[in-house]
């Protein structure tokens, strides 16, 4: 009973991103890059307000899950196929799986709390969205002076610069995760009981 | 020994009796009196040797000054402690230290029973100090500390029997109302510094006077009005009289010293000192002429119903000053000393001799519980009668010559006005001093029939002074005021009178500021008929006198009719009983400033406490809330603080797009 | 269109994807929640400076790969957050940030 519900909200998942894609590609005239586009934002946008406003916070982090692996596809759309395999396996593959296991420690036995929000939900909801407009009006006023068109980077030539012009952020990075890893663990440590 | 020791310790003789008697005083008893009278005695003594040197030219035209030390050495402020000699002092220094030591003689008798006996001589030689410092002081703040010292003393020796709650009352009363004056004379001596810049007395007139072109910061009439409202407080003159009266509680050597001889004086002293100011600002004068003979009039007519001696001879205080008063506004500055001095003996000895009739009948002030003592206490009747004849301007009494010669020059001078009322005053003084004697001494006594065998004479110790006193009262008048042989040539002078010649160095400065010629004194013109119109009018107020109140005076006898006083009293009500009630002054004063003084008061300390407060806390309470509403901000939680950060950057944000774009 | 290929739309969607963990990060009351949102907000920020090394030509590889440095310090980020949130439960037994309330005046 059960799966048939997960079917349909999956179905109408998949309708309501697929709809404005189509819509572009057909009546826009866009190309699929730009359907591309249009259907992993929308799902990237529906699942991160899944994931503010969800109240089971498992699924709101299974929401994110989705809204990292939509981010990824668009990595992909603007060419940096190197940022979206990373954003793969360090965001899913690692963070999410973090904050899955935190909330596993961190429930209480007594279920979601009664108030998802906070008392300043409003001012913070107005906040977030003057913050947006603000965002929209200040980039499409400024001359960004890009190019017309995407360029795609090749992995190699990444790699190249990586390893020689960037290395020295690449190991204080490696050193910073390190230490972080440390500093977890002993954060996260249950106190001993002496002897 | 030369006038520069001498002169200090006129002064300082009383000041070392004080200290002395008031450090062992307690410990010597009935001998407490020994150190104080020698120390006023040899200051005496000293006095007499300075006037006369002063007097016979010894000091020439512009007086001695004997500097001490620098006071005060304040760059533009400079004032000395110096003494200052001049044949103006001299004749206040007459009047201060013969009277003073009468007084100090007599009240080893009359003080005798008392347990504050010590404490008694150590005032009256205090005051002797700060009178004789306010008469030789050489400067204006030197008067005025012993201005002021002279209230204190005054305070002290009218609360004397302290534990008396009215003389308390008395005692402060005179202090507070005298310093009602003293804010006027302070302001004047500041106007002085502002205008000359030095509070030297003579230097500063000098300077006062010269300018007559430029133009003083403050005018100079406005400086004599003030220095006139200094005089006004301690010489009780209209509206500040309402102390002198209830001076009264005091002691009787302490009536006579202070108020009637010395500290009243120095009202007169004080404008007679500064006459050159005076005489440059007409309307001052006008206004002392004027305020002088109306509390003259106001304390007569008061006097005429007073039962209580010492009342009586209290507002004949005041009217008598009202008369040196008046002389000094119009001019008459020769005429108002001469009264001064002969008004010190005067009255000093019948405030003695009052003294010596209440100790006589056992502390009973009330005259109506008097009469007939005349041949029991005999010197103290006699004195006293001596005493009222020269009160009532008789001649040849020292009384009449002060009194005609300041009636003559108000006449001469053009005041018509001030002389007619002078003269009305003339006749309600003997009028009621001789009221006086006639209750006191004659007729059938009314004495408490307990009290009657124990009248007794007062010992010779009490009795001596009042000689002594009636003998300048006699006799001063002729002395001073003979115009010509064999006196005048003893002491070098010519023309209107000792006196005069003595302070014609004095007022030379003023005469001529206004303008005034010393006549030639017309025995056969003007001066006779007023002299004439004096007697006549002197004798007027004696004969109603003995009409309604009763005369013995050798073969003269008649009887007093009370009832005829009584139906006279009763034709005017309403004068009887506001002459009765001193008009009501005390009782206009108390509503004044008690009563809507009072309210103004309290008004003042709600608005202190609620307004002004009000703010004050207003302000804290103001702080307190909004920080208290402040804090409101720091919830503890974290997402709030995130919020603000949030609004913060949307407001920079915001700002700067507008800039921008605009 | 040109949607794809038009940088003020990543950066468009980047900004609302920015307002909207803004938004999660301010009204969420469980800890988690917040560092949820503020995972959503560092991929907005990466999404942005991907989309400038696709654009502008000065950025070619930098943008790169300085979003692979943005990714490894939020993986940093997070390990430590989440341990300290594990921590506080520990100690305050609730994960609502708007209990955790000892600094309060």
């Amino acid at each position: 009973m059960r799966g048939w519900l997960y079917l349909l909200g999956a179905a109408i998942a998949g309708a309501v991103v697929t709809t404005p894609a189509l819509l572009v590609f057909v009546l826009g005239g866009g190309s699929v890059d730009d359907a591309l586009f249009v259907a992993l934002g929308t799902l990237m946008l529906v699942s991160a307000l899944l994931v503010v406003t969800m109240r089971d916070i498992i699924q709101c982090g299974l929401a994110m899950i989705v809204a990292f692996l939509a981010l990824a596809g668009i990595y992909v759309v603007v060419g940096a196929p190197l940022v979206a395999a990373a954003q793969v396996i360090v965001y899913i593959g690692a963070i999410s799986v973090l904050i899955l296991f935190a909330i596993m420690l961190t429930q209480s036995k007594a279920g979601p709390a009664r108030l998802v929000f906070q008392t300043q939900a409003a001012p913070a909801a107005v906040a977030a969205v003057i913050l947006a407009v603000l965002i929209t009006l200040g980039v499409s006023a400024t001359d960004w002076g890009e190019t017309a068109e995407r360029a795609r980077l090749a992995t190699d030539t990444l790699a190249l610069i990586l390893f020689q012009d960037y290395v020295l952020p690449f190991e204080v990075v490696s050193v910073l995760l390190l230490a972080a890893v440390i500093g977890g663990v002993f954060i996260a440590k249950r106190e001993e009981d002496p002897g | 020994m030369n006038m520069d020791t001498l002169i200090p310790l006129i002064a300082a003789l009383p000041m070392g009796g004080f200290l002395f008697t008031a450090v062992v005083g307690r410990r010597l008893g009935k001998r407490a009196h020994i150190v104080p009278v020698l120390a006023v005695g040899l200051s005496w003594v000293i006095a007499m040797v300075v006037v006369y040197t002063a007097l016979t030219g010894g000091f020439g035209e512009g007086g001695q000054t004997v500097k001490l030390w620098d006071w005060i050495p304040a760059g533009a402020f400079q004032v000395e402690a110096a003494f200052f000699v001049d044949n103006l002092t001299a004749a206040l220094l007459i009047v201060v230290t013969t009277v003073g030591l009468l007084v100090h003689i007599y009240s080893i008798g009359y003080m005798s029973h008392d347990p504050g006996y010590w404490r008694f001589f150590a005032y009256l030689n205090l005051f002797m100090f700060s009178m004789l410092l306010l008469v030789l002081g050489d400067s204006w703040l030197t008067v005025f500390v012993a201005w002021e010292l002279v209230g204190l003393c005054s305070y002290l020796l009218i609360g004397f029997w302290y534990r008396k709650n009215s003389a308390a009352l008395a005692s402060k009363k005179a202090f507070i109302v005298n310093r009602v004056g003293d804010v006027g004379f302070a302001l004047g001596i500041m106007a002085i510094w502002v205008n000359t810049g030095t509070l030297n007395i003579r230097e500063s007139i000098d300077v006062l006077t010269s300018h007559t072109l430029v133009a003083f910061p403050i005018p100079v009439g406005l400086i004599a009005l003030l220095i006139f409202a200094g005089a006004m407080g301690k010489s009780a003159q209209f509206p500040l009289h309402v102390w002198l009266p209830d001076a009264m509680e005091g002691p009787t050597p302490v009536s006579a010293l202070i108020h009637a001889a010395t500290m009243v004086n120095a009202g007169v002293y004080l404008v007679a000192r500064a006459n050159p100011i005076f005489a440059s600002a007409p309307e001052a004068m006008v206004v002392v002429a004027g305020i002088g003979i109306f509390t003259a009039l106001l304390a007569a007519s008061i006097a005429l119903t007073q039962t209580d001696i010492k009342r009586v001879l209290a507002y004949s205080t005041l009217s008598q000053l009202g008369y040196m008063f008046a002389a000094l506004g119009v001019g008459a500055w020769t005429a108002a000393i001469f009264h001064l001095m002969a008004q010190g003996f005067t009255k000093g000895l019948l405030f003695l001799a009052s003294g010596s009739v209440i100790h006589a009948v056992h502390d009973e002030q009330d005259m109506r519980k008097m009469g007939g003592l005349a041949k029991k206490i005999p010197h103290t009747y006699r004195t006293m009668l001596i005493g009222s004849i020269g009160m009532a301007g008789i001649p040849p009494l020292a009384g009449f010559f002060s009194k005609d010669e300041i009636l003559g020059e108000t006449f001469k001078a053009g005041f018509y006005w001030v002389w007619a009322i002078g003269v009305i005053v003339a006749i309600m003084t003997a009028f009621y001093m001789f009221r006086l004697i006639g209750l006191t001494f004659w007729g059938e006594s009314r004495v408490d029939k307990a009290v009657e065998p124990k009248i007794h004479e007062s010992p010779r110790v009490m009795t001596l002074p009042l000689w002594l006193l009636a003998i300048p009262s006699l006799l001063l008048g002729l002395f001073l005021a003979w115009p010509g042989p064999p006196l005048g040539p003893l002491f070098g002078q010519h023309g209107p009178g000792l006196l005069a010649g003595w302070l014609e160095p004095v007022y030379a400065h003023g005469l001529e500021i206004l303008g005034h010629h010393e006549a030639e004194f017309a025995i056969f013109g003007i001066d006779g008929v007023l002299i004439l119109i004096s007697i006549a009018v002197a004798t007027a107020g004696v004969l109603a006198a003995w009409r309604l109140f009763g005369v013995e005076i050798g073969g003269l006898r008649r009887r007093g009719q009370p009832e005829r006083v009584q139906a006279l009293s009763a034709r005017v009500p309403f004068l009887y009983r506001a002459s009765l009630n001193k008009w009501w002054f005390d009782e206009l004063n108390h509503l004044v400033f008690i009563v809507i003084g009072g309210r103004v008061a309290a008004f003042l300390w709600w608005f202190d406490a609620n307004v002004v407060d009000g703010i004050v806390n207003g302000i804290g309470a103001v702080t307190r809330l909004s920080g208290g509403g402040l804090a409101r901000i720091q919830t503890g939680h974290v997402q709030n603080y995130a919020l603000g950060i949030a609004i913060g950057l949307i407001v920079m944000v915001a700002s700067y797009a507008l800039m921008v774009s605009s | 269109m040109g949607l794809a290929n038009s940088l003020d739309a990543y950066l468009i969607l980047a900004g609302v994807l920015f307002a909207i963990g803004t938004f999660g990060f301010l009204a969420r009351r469980n800890a988690i929640s917040m560092l949820m949102s503020i995972e959503l907000m560092l991929n907005a920020v990466n999404l942005a400076i991907v989309a400038f090394g696709s654009f502008i030509p000065n950025l070619k590889a930098d943008g790169s790969i300085i979003a692979l440095m943005v990714m490894a310090v939020a993986a940093a980020e997070a390990t430590v957050g989440l341990a300290i949130i594990i921590a506080i439960y520990r100690n305050r037994k609730t994960p609502l940030v708007d209990e955790y309330d000892a600094m309060r005046r």
